[in-house]
């Protein structure tokens, strides 16, 4: 049986000015279904770069990254598209947006429109997703704009979940300044992994978020480099820029 | 809600795209707004521009279906004098007729309490009931029953007279006391009611004009496909000196005569099109940043990219349609009041009527113009969805680099409009047709040159800066680093108000320099003119039996000469016929010669058998200098040759002038239109004029006007005539004006955290109030002069179109005080709105960089 995601020798470069930066050099790891996986880096690392292929929001310049054994990159956008409307949750704290005046249980509903649901039946399936989360009918009704930074993690996650993905994607979740917060969040994330069986790729550059997680790797000039030790340092070598265009 | 009234659209329920519009409303009402009011001011430009077109000849259609009722055929006279009115009879008694109703038609002038009234005078009798179908008909029995005359509503408005009065009518120079039979309300006689329209009987309107057994149309109705042999049979009764055409020939004759007023105001219309396109796509680009974001947050919650296209389509359709019907209303007041004025130089020649005609097709154009600009306004955060772009490109795009324009961009822009300038010049001045196409292409030009003017002037204020000591200089260097796609909108705005002003204001003054010279020239032949007043061309006849004699005995009159003029069909064209006593010089205006010999044609013209043209008649005919040509006159085909060709001596369809002597003869009358009086040296023409007033004593239905009151009037109806073009043009520089002042204001208010980041490094509020609006300045600057030079272009492009296609005089002349007027106007207009939120914005205090 194939693996969940797998990547094969994946490169990929940005444009830097007149250079090219290479971001991930030669990346191949595999993920199975219901495991979850940390990758650990500082900024510029990257590990955002490696979470967007996995989410097959932008695409390898080189090798391949597989989703249920389909190539990505011979998938139309659509197709893509499609597999963020259902198979794959990608969240990232820094993307917080929400409508001024927006309740939240609106908020998560919205996401759920492109499945062809109705208003009423988005939000039914909102209420019990919050629900689960521990945000109750009091909560579901704030105003989505003044959350603290926990509350909308959590509410983040809620969309995220409300989808019912196979691979949840999580990119610096929680920039939440409370460790207890962020501690508790971690845990109802884990937990609600595990309920629902789901594939968790989660990418920090603090060891603390990484905790529980089935495997953990380091990620370092576009290199991965693998280690089932929990809290080892890697010495990261320097960027290293590709040459002229 | 049923699944049926909640269908699916690309797997998106109704219901669903409407919450994610609500939620939009909610949370950016005031762009919304802004952009509903620019897509609303772009229609109601649009449709009151289509609304003042359609009912010029919209209203005289109208008029002329009631006129004509079922009658396809007429006949009709050459010369206000008309025809027998026993071919009436004749034309009855013709196998396959029908009906054959006779009318007299001639201009007269009703005064009132309130002043003098221009109207047509519409003689009618039973015959003409028989026509069937339209109300005007039944008003025969009426008239008949009344004895005396029922007015229109408009004009007893006008004139300040009720019904059962007893009025003055002014006819052939004579005047006489008509009593008002009735007044045709609104109500139910909408058409005639707002016509120029005054019925009578016909046995009346032979009285008043002295023309007894005499009639100017037959209406013939031909029994079913009859038509073609009933055509043949009249011809042959009528003879050579009478027309026989289409009932509604008259229609196509005003068509033609109405066409260059009509083209211009198309040319409006486009650019209001444009400006109410890109006041839409202006305020959209102030809110692109934050649709973008919202799309991606979208795609990433996995709606795909049917289904974004789909929202974005119907957040714009939704507010395309409200702002768009908000833009009809706007557009039905504006018509109402500003351009709905009939030119009253078409009043003399055709029934036109004042009735404003809202057409369904009308309104439906409108307002399929604001959906499809919003919609495509509406598209850009599309560019998203291109597969070669991140599905969160705008979510890490946070700086809204993607909106900066590159510097080979730039350049790429710069050339493109160098070239498409080049090119445009090239197509018009190989074929003229192409100028309206053209004139549109220049101003989206306009928009390619504005990035590299920003770049030369980033430049030279970074180059100042380093020199002079400005706080405010030095923050706008810093925020003008970047050519932005919305700098560019805000001042690709700005670029087209100043076009079309300076383009068509600048051919509008060209055209109105051209009149002004054409009938300076053309009336100069005499130092007082006695004629039947009215707004017309010097061709309603009068009566004058002995009166030239008896003026020429005034004292200080050195001569009186009898002047001849009025309209002829030919073809498609109204043509004015202008016939000059051989003692007139010059006998045609020499300033509007195009081709010939002036003193060589004057000759010729004075020995007769020769005629000058105008250029638009000459080249339908195929006609050059010594040419020859027929002329269909009252006594049959006329062969002329030409002495010279002309412009249109102001008159849209084209002027013929001919000898005196030949159109007596021809023309088959001594009634003048005008006597020219010329005085002996030394006498003051206001103190003559009394003294020929007087002489005239009771003839009460001739006018007496100096030279320099003549003219006045004729700048008076010129300018009238263009009235609309310059309402619409300075409606259309202040909506753009307002335009860019509230989308600045808006992208002040914006930056209201970079502002007080500046604070926070020390930068005091009129400091940062200077630097707001010396970058607004800067902004409006660079559309302002792309606008004024583009436009100069366009100007040249315009007058040379009305000179080659409409035959107009208009020499091309840049009115730098008018192009200076419209910068300025724009330029304060703008300033003054902005000033208040730019200060209010430079206020913000410090903590405000936190807060956003």
């Amino acid at each position: 049986m194939a693996p969940l995601i797998a990547f094969q020798n994946v490169s990929k470069r940005y444009p830097d000015g007149e250079r090219e930066i290479l971001v991930l050099d030669a990346v191949s790891m595999t993920i199975e279904a219901g495991v979850s996986v940390g990758v650990y880096g500082t900024r510029r690392s990257g590990k955002s770069t490696l979470l967007r292929l996995a989410a097959g929001i932008v695409l390898p310049d080189s090798g391949s990254v597989r989703f249920d054994g389909l190539e990505m990159a011979a998938m139309s956008a659509g197709a893509r598209g499609r597999l963020l409307r259902g198979s794959i949750a990608f969240m990232s704290a820094e993307d917080w947006r929400a409508h001024p005046g927006e309740t939240v249980i609106d908020h998560v509903a919205t996401s759920l429109g492109s499945e062809g649901l109705t208003m009423r039946e988005a939000r039914r399936r909102a209420v019990r997703i919050l629900d689960q989360l521990g945000i109750g009918a009091g909560g579901a009704q704030e105003i989505a704009a003044s959350l603290s930074l926990t509350d909308r993690t959590r509410v983040m996650l809620a969309r995220a979940l409300a989808r019912e993905p196979r691979l949840l994607v999580l990119d610096e979740p929680a920039l939440m300044p409370n460790l207890g917060d962020r501690d508790r969040f971690y845990a109802q994330l884990r937990a609600a992994a595990r309920e629902r069986g789901l594939a968790l790729l989660i990418a920090s550059e603090e060891m603390a978020a990484l905790q529980g997680v089935g495997v953990l790797v380091s990620i370092a000039d576009g290199e991965l480099c693998s280690t089932d030790e929990r809290g080892t340092v890697v010495p990261l070598p320097r960027r290293r820029a590709t040459g002229a265009r | 809600m049923r699944a049926s009234l909640n269908p699916r659209i690309a797997g998106v329920r109704l219901s669903m795209l409407a919450h994610l519009y609500r939620v939009r409303l909610r949370s950016h009402a005031v762009q919304e707004l802004l952009a509903g009011s620019g897509i609303a001011v772009g229609v109601a430009l649009v449709l009151s521009v289509l609304v003042a077109n359609s009912s010029l000849t919209g209203s005289a259609g109208e008029l002329v279906h009631e006129v004509v009722g079922s009658a396809r055929l007429q006949v009709a006279a050459r010369s206000q004098q008309g025809f027998d009115a026993s071919i009436a009879t004749a034309a009855r008694t013709l196998p396959g007729v029908r009906v054959a109703a006779p009318m007299m038609r001639e201009n007269v002038t009703v005064v009132g309490p309130r002043g003098r009234v221009p109207v047509q005078l519409l003689g009618i009798n039973e015959q003409a009931l028989r026509l069937g179908g339209s109300e005007g008909h039944a008003l025969e029995g009426r008239a008949t029953a009344a004895g005396g005359l029922l007015l229109p509503a408009a004009v007893a408005n006008a004139a300040g007279i009720r019904r059962g009065e007893r009025i003055t009518v002014l006819a052939f120079g004579a005047a006489h006391v008509v009593r008002v039979g009735g007044v045709l309300g609104e109500d139910r006689y909408g058409t005639l009611a707002a016509s120029p329209l005054a019925v009578t009987s016909l046995g009346v309107a032979q009285r008043l004009t002295a023309l007894p057994g005499r009639v100017t149309q037959l209406y013939v109705e031909p029994r079913a496909g009859a038509d073609s042999r009933v055509r043949a049979e009249l011809k042959r009764v009528v003879g050579p000196g009478v027309d026989v055409a289409s009932a509604e020939h008259e229609l196509a004759l005003l068509d033609h005569a109405a066409r260059p007023n009509n083209q211009s105001t198309e040319l409006f219309a486009a650019i209001s099109v444009m400006v109410g396109f890109l006041l839409a796509l202006n305020a959209m680009l102030l809110t692109v940043p934050e649709r973008r974001r919202f799309v991606a947050d979208l795609r990433m919650q996995g709606y795909d990219w049917r289904q974004i296209l789909v929202l974005l389509a119907f957040q714009a359709s939704v507010l395309g349609l409200l702002a768009s019907a908000a833009g009809v209303a706007l557009g039905d007041l504006l018509s109402h009041a500003f351009l709905h004025r009939v030119p009253a130089y078409l009043t003399t020649a055709f029934p036109v009527g004042s009735r404003e005609i809202l057409r369904p097709e009308t309104v439906l154009i409108a307002l399929g113009c604001g959906v499809l600009a919003t919609v495509l306004a509406s598209l850009s955060p599309a560019l998203d969805l291109r597969p070669s772009r991140p599905t969160d490109a705008a979510l890490l795009d946070r700086e809204g680099g993607s909106e900066v324009i590159a510097r080979r961009t730039t350049v790429q822009l710069g050339l493109l409009g160098a070239a498409s300038v080049a090119l445009i010049t090239i197509a018009v001045l190989v074929e003229p047709g192409f100028t309206i196409a053209g004139g549109v292409a220049l101003a989206l030009s306009t928009l390619s040159a504005i990035p590299a003017l920003f770049a030369v002037l980033a430049r030279a204020l970074r180059w100042t800066g380093e020199r002079v000591h400005s706080s405010a200089l030095i923050v706008v260097v810093s925020e003008l680093r970047a050519i932005t796609t919305r700098a560019v909108a805000l001042a690709g705005i700005a670029a087209l108000a100043v076009y079309g002003s300076v383009a068509i204001g600048g051919a509008r003054d060209d055209l109105l320099r051209g009149l002004d010279a054409n009938f300076d020239e053309y009336l100069q032949t005499a130092d007082i003119w006695v004629t039947t007043g009215g707004n017309d061309l010097t061709t309603n006849s009068f009566h004058a039996t002995g009166l030239a004699a008896s003026l020429s005995r005034v004292p200080g009159v050195s001569s009186v000469r009898s002047y001849q003029g009025g309209f002829l069909d030919v073809g498609p064209r109204r043509i004015w016929v202008i016939a000059r006593p051989a003692g007139d010089a010059p006998q045609f205006p020499v300033s509007q010669l195009l081709h010939g010999n002036a003193a060589r044609a004057e000759r010729l013209l004075r020995g007769g058998g020769w005629a000058t043209v105008s250029a638009g008649f000459a080249s339908e005919h195929r006609l050059v200098v010594g040419g020859r040509f027929t002329l269909p006159s009252p006594s049959g085909p006329m062969p002329l040759r030409v002495a010279a060709i002309t412009t249109n001596l102001g008159w849209a369809p084209g002027a013929v002038t001919l000898a005196g002597s030949e159109y007596r003869r021809w023309w088959r009358t001594e009634d003048p239109t005008a006597l020219e009086i010329r005085l002996a040296h030394g006498v003051t023409p206001a103190a003559a004029r009394r003294d020929v007033l007087r002489a005239l004593g009771n003839r009460r239905g001739l006018g007496v006007q100096t030279f320099a009151q003549r003219e006045r009037q004729y700048i008076a109806d010129s300018r009238q005539g263009l009235q609309a073009l310059s309402q619409i043009a300075t409606l259309l520089l202040i909506a753009a004006a307002l335009a860019v002042a509230s989308a600045l204001s808006a992208a002040i208010w914006q930056r209201r955290a970079r502002l007080a980041s500046l604070k926070i490094q020390g930068y005091g509020t009129g400091q940062l109030w200077r630097a707001l609006l010396l970058e607004s300045t800067v902004v409006l600057g660079v559309g302002c002069v792309v606008g004024a030079a583009f436009g100069v272009c366009g100007h040249a492009l315009a007058s040379r179109w009305l000179r080659l296609n409409t035959g107009f005089p208009a020499p091309f002349t840049v009115g730098l005080p008018g192009v200076f007027l419209t910068l300025a106007l724009l330029a304060i207009i703008a300033l003054a709105v902005i000033s208040l939120p730019g200060l209010a914005a430079a206020r913000s205090p410090a903590r405000t960089t936190f807060q956003e």
